[in-house]
């Protein structure tokens, strides 16, 4: 017995010391997340975030659908103070949520571009120089001067200073004629093709994206006094790289293979349409038909109004009913009553999700060839724009042949105006797959010149307003440089593009 | 187990029958010599044989003995004494006290290693198994409670489950986001402090504090937050005895905000502003109540009514609430003899929770032994408990809440009723809470096994090697259930709001957490004395491991309903894998010099290696010192005093390295985007929180000094402690909130010290009166003063959110509280609006000061009286705010007393002020609010104003109230000798509360959590309980 216990006696001891042996404390490997991947599983990631943070996340609709008119909110439920009112602070959605989702989906492009340097992988760098361009733009859209040079560099500046709107816009510009060019001499591996959800490795696909989202940038800048040659030279260098833009049917999508399980859906679809279970969200019956969004399809003879709108009690009435943007609204105006979204742009839980648009290509060569900017005939881009966007919606050409023919708001040769008739046409084509750029057109030009004004009693300055405000967060944790920006006002502390 | 309890009875029975025949009973009384008063427990035992009782409460005793026996007459302190029976049948015994015994009383400090009190240098304060089961608590932590001085316990909820969510620290919050609560270490080895709710508190012999940071060498950093060492009951040596225990508790609603009783359900208004009456309706902003009989709820399907008397029903919501009843029951087994012994706890606790159908119970097998071989001791412990819950997980306080006065509420608890069941329920937009109950469910089971086993071997007298290895393992495996329901289609087409979705589908959530701790421990310890020197060198090194998994698996949608299998979904399983482990190796020596008895000075160091930091900063090594000096033995004149008999100095400093953060918190992860996979497509996503791989220990200074006094034979004792401790490089574990624009938006780094500071007192009179007759009184006050301070902050950075509300902010106590709050002028009146007369919102959160109290005082008392004792325990604390966040919606429901008090019409803000011109105010008088009803109460910047329910948390509570009775040990020794003691106490917790007039809403200590934000709570915790009951106890 003894014997046994200073056996045991010494084992446990020894047992215990040799817990010093090397390695034994070298167990800080993270069991469950990686702390390196492949930039291919980034690239898919970040591409189907962008989709989710920007054309198919709410926070494109949520205010500037019902700003631009398209949509209304619903009786018996209470909120969208701000939207209604256009008065909204650093806190508001509007504000934080933008912010912090496109500098979050920026994070993943820096890393993709890093990394796709580093394995000399220029496919990847190329992609993360466009999409870093895609955020940015909407980045300076939204808040004007933002952290660009500075920005994504993790702990090396952990207060980012803020670069001016102008400057960022212009190095973008720079950034996508170098994009455009990888393009053009990338290889793409089959498995990086298959991670590529918008074109599948598609090289053209990507120059034509490149090229358009510049194209976009620069004509954003139309209405700076003295602006006009830089955007010439600008576009002499799209057209050298010889991809051109995005034409019919060459629109860019993503669809990373949606499902119809919660939160697998197309984004849009999830919060605008219905649950997997099939339900109606709670969005789809708060947002409803606005009355100049709706009457300017029912006055003229549209065909696309019932794939904008619904019916009354979401598809199953046979009138179209709508609300006057920021009337009173009683708790009996609801989806039973009034016009929804409509199926054309509320397809399946399995659509692709709509980047950008060909019919908004088409729009955006129109009015740079109206400019003088792209030799193309401003006509046929337009024209073409008209009858995408009814393809789009599941109608056909034909329709759309005699809707620019008959209607006079759509006929090119009867509107002496013809930016005001582009910018009209885009608008309305829009609805459903980007209330942003409707909202930045009519900043940059004042148009549609009737777009109505909220009548919430509410609204204490009768005007859309101009951009967004720096996010509370800034504030906070980046006060120096963001209080340096001076106080802002939404409705008059402009984009350095809207000058109008 | 009825069974068990049985059987065990009847072998009792069958030994009892052997007693001897010829012996005969004396009786007798024990008093001490120096003052005469009876001495209650001194051990009376037959010399040489296994017979012994003690003494009662009057010091009196009765043993059967034979003519030639000898009794011995021990007591600790006290010179033992030998009395040849002979003839007497009645003695009377005087003990002399002993100065020099009493020096044999020993602490168990670190390691469990025992110090005299001597030569400790630093604050300890002991709790005996008695005084910590008097109220026959069924965690330990509660026990603890208003006992320790600078100890502060929150039990944050009362629910069925919530025996682990207590929050446990000494001497305030040192680290900013760190853990700050104490260690627990249970026979030596350190357990994870949840494990306080799974030892039971009847196996514990004793539980000792240390209050410093000076146990850090000895257990290392985790012990910088201070120590409870609890030891567990090991057999008595002398003989083997039997003991029985029953509790039966109550668990009673005590408090429930204070409510409106004058106006009914409704949320419309009429031309004039006066609410109107809607029968359906959850809140509660109708008309006054009249007494005419209206309907409530909506029609039925047959065409009619439920009518109701339209006048407040007291009590409704109230006794929604249960009558929650937790019988205990304890079996032990305790015996041995020189060479070993063995203690033997069986426990089952049936818990019935005071939410309706709430249950739980616990099984816990507890062996504890020791042997002795040679120069070897063996010495093991192993605990295993076993707990299932059933619970509802649905947010029924809401769903009270939501309930207008003249709702009879308690007459739906039948789902299967005309008004109660689910589709003719009154109410259109809230579950009816029993439906609640019902609808969302948790089943969950728990397997603790704690052990250790230890081997002591004493080669020589003066050397002492302990190996020890230690185990405690939590296994949970729990199930969340949400029950399907289809609405009828009347209900359905009605436009019941809770029936806009039909068919509610069930789900499920299955999830499994284990978690695991190994502690290996190697000491050799020498003890030499040289002169007047004495020696104790201790080396020792210490290895821990620990391991956590959690996975959870959830399925929607079920197919069939109610069938909570996985297998039953539709879609997608939805799960989560979470790991961690790590690894800590420790070496550490540990030096006491004593000199003459009476001057102690302890030097330790440890040098630690961890795994949760890069290869450079893994080792680091910290130090302390402390010492003690008795002036009463070192000092002559001292000596002498007839009144001083004990005069004790200390002081310490020490450092300590603290590893905060959780493993793999040194390099940037990847996890997959949102919503992926989308089937076979995979994509990823940079984390948010950026890391510093060369992240260093968190380090606190710890200062500490005091003195302790005795006077009168120690009959009364002082003992004080004044501590400074500065924290710095503190590791920020959920990182600083970092700009989004660097592509994170945290950061885990080092950054800021704080500062942590306090005394305390703790003042112990036993007895204050004690009288011949054996009436003794004793009391015992702690008290304790903390603040802290921020001294500096990452670069630039003002303030950090924790969470919950709570914030560190530079140079002001941590954490505080801040929430949103009205504009105020200079002087603190509330601006209105010149317009509306509603108060401005102000944009700037306000900062309302601590969540942890400053001042704390406890004091202990007992009356003794022949058989009978009668002890209590209050607790107050103070300094600090609580936020009510649950209060917003008494408002919003329109059932809180507050929002009446304008009579739900237009009023003046009170003590508002209007601003004419800027930086100029003038008192409001005569501008009303634009609304008086639901829209200023519910809707508008009241219920949105945190401020409104902020308050101070000071309480005074009575925590225990005990009254026992001891059967006497006469009477039992000639009507039922087989039993050696038996007593039965009744017993209450938390009986009463005393607070501020403005609290009208809540307990302070209910909170949302148990973390370092504290002085919040949520519609997730239930009102607080009064738990009050009987316990009886049999020892054979």
């Amino acid at each position: 017995m003894k014997k046994k216990l200073i056996y045991v006696f010494t084992v446990s001891a020894v047992l215990m010391l040799g817990a010093c042996k090397k390695g034994f404390l070298d167990i800080n490997d993270n069991p469950n997340n990686a702390t390196t991947v492949k930039p291919s599983l980034v690239l898919t990631g970040a591409l189907n975030n962008t989709a989710a943070y920007t054309t198919g996340g709410s926070i494109f609709y949520s205010f500037a659908a019902l700003w631009m008119n398209y949509w209304m909110t619903p009786g018996g439920v209470s909120g969208w103070y701000e939207e209604r009112s256009y008065n909204f602070t650093t806190n508001w959605s509007g504000s934080t949520t933008l912010w912090a989702n496109l500098y979050d989906n920026l994070n993943d492009y820096a890393y993709l571009e890093t990394q796709g340097k580093a394995s000399g992988q220029n496919f990847f760098v190329a992609v993360a120089k466009t999409m870093k361009a895609w955020d940015y733009q909407y980045l300076v859209d939204f808040y004007g001067n933002v952290p660009y040079t500075q920005a994504s560099k993790s702990v090396l500046f952990l207060n980012p200073k803020y670069d001016k709107g102008q400057a960022i816009y212009e190095d973008l510009a720079k950034q996508l004629d170098t994009a455009a060019n990888l393009f053009k001499t990338a290889t793409v591996i089959p498995a990086d093709a298959t991670a590529d959800i918008y074109a599948k490795g598609n090289l053209q696909k990507w120059g034509k994206f490149a090229n358009t989202l510049k194209l976009r940038i620069l004509l954003r800048q139309s209405e700076i006094p003295g602006r006009e040659q830089y955007i010439k030279d600008e576009i002499a260098k799209i057209n050298a790289n010889g991809f051109g833009y995005i034409g019919t049917g060459e629109g860019v999508f993503n669809n990373p293979g949606y499902l119809n399980v919660s939160g697998k859906q197309n984004p849009f679809w999830g919060v605008y349409g219905y649950a997997a279970n099939g339900d109606k969200t709670s969005s789809h019956t708060y947002m409803l038909a606005s009355t100049y969004g709706m009457d300017f399809l029912k006055n003229n003879n549209d065909p696309r109004l019932g794939k904008f709108y619904s019916t009354i009690n979401d598809g199953a009435g046979s009138t179209y009913v709508s609300l006057v943007w920021g009337q009173d609204v009683n708790f009996d105006q609801t989806l039973t009553t009034v016009s929804g979204i409509g199926k054309g742009v509320l397809k399946a839980f399995d659509q692709a999700q709509p980047i950008i648009t060909d019919f908004e290509s088409l729009f955006l060569q129109a009015e740079a060839a109206q400019r003088g900017y792209l030799t193309s005939s401003a006509q046929t881009n337009y024209e073409a724009a008209v009858k995408a966007n009814f393809l789009y919606l599941g109608l056909t050409e034909a329709q759309a042949v005699t809707y620019l023919s008959d209607q006079s708001v759509a006929t090119w040769a009867t509107n002496s105006d013809k930016i005001a008739l582009i910018i009209k046409q885009k608008w309305a084509a829009m609805n459903g797959s980007n209330a942003i750029e409707p909202w930045t057109d009519y900043r940059r030009l004042e148009l549609p010149a009737d777009m109505p004004i909220s009548i919430a009693s509410t609204v204490t300055t009768k005007k859309i307003p101009v951009r967004m405000l720096y996010p509370q967060r800034e504030y906070n944790t980046n006060s120096d440089n963001v209080v340096a920006e001076g106080s802002i006002n939404q409705f008059t502390s402009r984009i350095f593009w809207d000058v109008k | 187990m009825k069974k068990l309890v049985l059987c065990l009875f009847i072998f009792l029975f069958y030994g009892i029958l052997q007693a001897d025949a010829q012996s005969k009973n004396i009786t007798g009384k024990v008093i001490a010599s120096n003052d005469g008063l009876p001495l209650p427990g001194v051990s009376v035992r037959i010399k040489d044989t296994k017979k012994a009782t003690s003494t009662g409460s009057d010091g009196k005793f009765t043993i059967s003995v034979n003519p030639n026996d000898v009794l011995q007459f021990s007591f600790i302190g006290f010179v033992a004494k030998e009395i040849t029976v002979g003839s007497q049948s009645n003695l009377n015994i005087s003990l002399e006290s002993d100065a020099k015994s009493l020096n044999e009383v020993t602490i168990s400090t670190a390691l469990g290693i025992k110090r005299k009190p001597k030569e400790i240098g630093y604050a300890t304060q002991q709790v005996t198994g008695k005084a910590l089961t008097s109220s026959r608590p069924t965690n330990l932590a509660t026990g603890l409670s208003g006992k320790v001085a600078g100890l502060q316990i929150n039990q944050a909820n009362n629910q069925i489950d919530a025996g682990d969510q207590v929050r446990v620290v000494l001497r305030g919050n040192r680290s900013f986001t760190g853990n700050n609560q104490a260690l627990l270490v249970l026979d030596g080895i350190i357990v994870p402090l949840s494990q306080l709710n799974s030892i039971n508190p009847n196996d514990i012999d004793n539980v000792n504090i240390l209050k410093g940071a000076n146990a850090a060498a000895l257990y290392g950093s985790d012990a910088s937050n201070g120590v409870i060492i609890v030891s567990t009951k090991r057999g008595s040596s002398e003989g083997g005895g039997i003991t029985y225990t029953n509790s039966t508790l109550l668990n009673r609603l005590s408090y429930f905000p204070k409510l409106q009783t004058e106006f009914g359900g409704g949320t419309d208004q009429d031309n004039f502003g006066f609410g109107l009456y809607t029968p359906f309706e959850n809140q509660t902003f109708g008309d006054r109540f009249d007494g005419s009989m209206r309907p409530l709820g909506r029609v039925l399907e047959d065409g009619t009514y439920q009518m109701v008397p339209y006048t407040y029903k007291d009590g409704e919501k109230e006794n929604f609430f249960d009558t929650g009843i937790d019988e205990q029951n304890d079996v032990t087994y305790s015996g041995g003899n020189e060479n070993g012994t063995t203690y033997i706890n069986l426990q089952r606790v049936n818990s019935k929770g005071y939410v309706p159908g709430d249950k739980s119970n616990r099984t816990a097998i507890r062996i504890n032994g020791t042997r002795k071989l040679n120069k070897f001791l063996a010495d093991y412990s192993f605990n295993y408990t076993q707990r299932n819950y059933d619970k509802s997980t649905n947010q029924v306080y809401n769903n009270v809440i939501n309930t207008p006065g003249n709702v009879p509420l308690s007459e739906y608890s039948d789902l299967n009723s005309k008004y109660g069941n689910p589709n003719d329920y009154y109410n259109d937009y809230y579950y009816s809470p029993y439906f609640g109950l019902q609808q969302n469910r948790n089943n969950e089971r728990r397997d603790d096994l704690l052990g250790n086993v230890s081997f002591t071997y004493k080669p020589v007298d003066w050397i002492t090697l302990l190996a020890r290895g230690g185990l405690s393992t939590k296994n949970t495996q729990g199930k969340d259930k949400n029950y399907a329901y289809t609405y009828s289609d009347f209900a359905h087409l009605s436009g019941k709001g809770v029936a806009a979705n039909q068919y509610l589908k069930s789900s499920v959530r299955d999830y499994n957490e284990f978690e695991s701790r190994y502690t290996g421990d190697f000491l050799a310890t020498v003890t030499k004395t040289f002169n007047q020197f004495k020696f104790t060198v201790i080396g020792g090194a210490q290895v821990i491991q620990k391991n956590y998994k959690y996975m959870s698996q959830a399925g929607n949608d079920l197919v069939v309903d109610n069938l909570f299998n996985i297998n039953n979904r539709t879609g997608e399983i939805v799960g989560s894998e979470t790991e961690r482990n790590s690894r800590q190796l420790g070496v550490f020596g540990d030096i006491t010099a004593t000199y003459n008895d009476y001057l102690t000075i302890h030097i330790s160091g440890r040098n630690d290696w961890d795994s949760r930091l890069a290869k450079s900063n893994r080792s680091f090594f910290y130090p302390a010192i402390d010492a003690a000096l008795t002036l009463t033995d070192a000092i002559p004149a001292l000596k002498e005093s007839k009144v001083i008999s004990n005069l004790k100095i200390r002081g310490g400093i020490s450092k300590v390295y603290a590893v905060q953060i959780d493993p793999y918190k040194l390099v940037s992860t990847t996890s997959p985007a949102a919503n992926f996979p989308y089937g076979g497509k995979a994509g990823y996503t940079i984390d948010n929180s950026v890391y510093d791989p060369n992240l260093k220990p968190e380090q606190t200074i710890s200062r500490e000094i005091g003195f302790d006094i005795g006077f009168l034979n120690n009959r009364i004792t002082l003992e004080t402690s004044a501590y400074l401790q500065n924290t710095k490089d503190q590791e920020i574990i959920n990182g600083i909130d970092l700009s989004g624009t660097t592509g994170y938006t945290n950061a885990v780094i080092n950054t800021g010290e704080g500062q942590n500071k306090g005394i305390e007192f703790s003042l112990n009179a036993a007895p204050v009166i004690g009288l011949a007759n054996g009436f003794r009184w004793n009391v015992g006050i702690n008290y304790s003063y903390n603040t802290n301070k921020v001294l500096s902050l990452y670069q630039g950075l003002n303030q950090l959110s924790i969470g919950d509300n709570n914030y560190i902010v530079m140079g002001q106590s941590f954490p505080s509280l801040q929430v949103s709050s009205y504009q105020t002028d200079p002087q603190g009146h509330v601006i209105v609006d010149a317009n509306t007369g509603l108060p401005l919102s102000n944009p700037v959160n306000k900062d309302f000061g601590q969540t942890n109290p400053s001042t704390t005082v406890g004091i202990n008392t007992s009356f003794t009286f022949k058989n009978f004792t009668l002890s209590g325990v209050a607790e107050y604390r103070s300094g600090n705010v609580f936020y009510n966040s649950f209060a917003s919606t008494l408002d919003f429901a329109g059932i809180s007393y507050t929002s009446a008090q304008a009579g739900r019409e237009r009023f003046v803000y009170p003590n508002s002020v209007i601003q004419t011109s800027p930086g100029v105010f003038v008192p409001n008088t005569n501008t009303t609010t634009i609304q008086g009803n639901g829209s200023f109460w519910s809707d508008g910047i009241r219920a949105n104003t945190a401020s409104n329910y902020v308050m101070s948390a000071a309480f005074w509570k009575i925590r225990e109230l005990s009254l026992a009775y001891q059967v006497p040990t006469q009477w039992l020794q000639g009507n039922a000798k087989f039993i050696k003691n038996a007593s039965i106490a009744l017993i209450g917790r938390n009986l009463f509360m005393f607070r501020p007039s403005d609290n009208i809403y809540n307990d302070p200590e209910i909170n949302v959590g148990t973390g370092n934000a504290q002085g919040v709570n949520n519609l997730n915790q239930t009102p607080p309980t009064r738990i009050y009951g009987f316990t009886a106890t049999i020892g054979f």
